[in-house]
């Protein structure tokens, strides 16, 4: 399941009771202090909530159909977060480790891709701005890269 | 003349200063729509090119046709995860 949550993740309780899984592979996403060089004190996330739940519930069908694993659980925050606070959780689970890594990849590329949540940076020199980067929003991206647009730079995620 | 409902989110909620508003336009497409916003609202057109669109609550193309009453929501860049 897919679910937006404007509650700390941290309590969040999720467990799968079929007593079939042997691995379960969580992914967090965790709000950093730094982004593109710049000293981030706190985001806010923001969600267009009825496009986000259906491309988050579609992501984790499209998961459970390509991957041999029996659930997946996610969720993403939404409103004022700290740093350090929990942003995004995968939870997949699986016989074998394999799948459920591989579930759990696949899911949390595509919500940063494709689910329509955005967040708003503010920073330690009390500036704020939306981070917008159309490339990371592509969902075609790996790992540390340039990016050819207006604001190049590096990054990673 | 058409009549589209819109939502606002992130940076484009700033942009036009509201979350909803309903709009007559011209347009029958979500290009010509985001085209006359981009110019009442006076926004930066280098950011705007890369927004995509839903269209009563489901992703489209900009050069899908639109019905009048239809709910269109822009969606600049996301950020999540």
């Amino acid at each position: 399941m897919f679910s937006i949550s404007d509650q700390d993740l941290n309590l969040l309780e999720v467990s799968e009771d079929s007593g079939r899984a042997g691995a379960m592979v969580r992914f967090d996403g965790i709000v950093r202090n730094h982004n593109e060089g710049k000293q981030v004190e706190a985001l806010e996330y923001e969600s267009y909530e009825a496009l986000a739940l259906k491309e988050g519930k579609a992501i984790v069908e499209e998961a459970l159909q390509k991957f041999d694993v029996y659930q997946i659980h996610a969720v993403h925050r939404v409103g004022k977060l700290a740093i350090g606070d929990l942003a995004v959780i995968v939870r997949a689970w699986s016989a074998h480790r394999a799948q459920a890594f591989d579930a759990c990849r696949y899911v949390i590329d595509e919500i940063k891709g494709r689910v329509p949540v955005w967040k708003l940076e503010h920073y330690t020199d009390g500036s704020r701005d939306w981070v917008f980067c159309p490339h990371c929003a592509s969902g075609h991206h790996e790992h540390e890269h340039v990016h050819d647009h207006a604001h190049d730079h590096h990054h990673d995620h | 003349m058409n009549e589209y409902k819109l939502l606002f989110f992130g940076w484009l909620s700033e942009q036009t200063n509201c979350r909803e508003t309903t709009w007559q336009s011209q347009a029958d497409k979500p290009a010509a729509l985001l085209a006359e916003l981009v110019e009442h609202y006076n926004m930066d057109q280098d950011r705007t090119r890369h927004f995509n669109v839903a269209v009563n609550d489901e992703y489209a193309d900009m050069d899908t046709a639109l019905n009048s009453g239809d709910l269109v929501v822009f969606i600049p860049p996301v950020a999540g995860g």
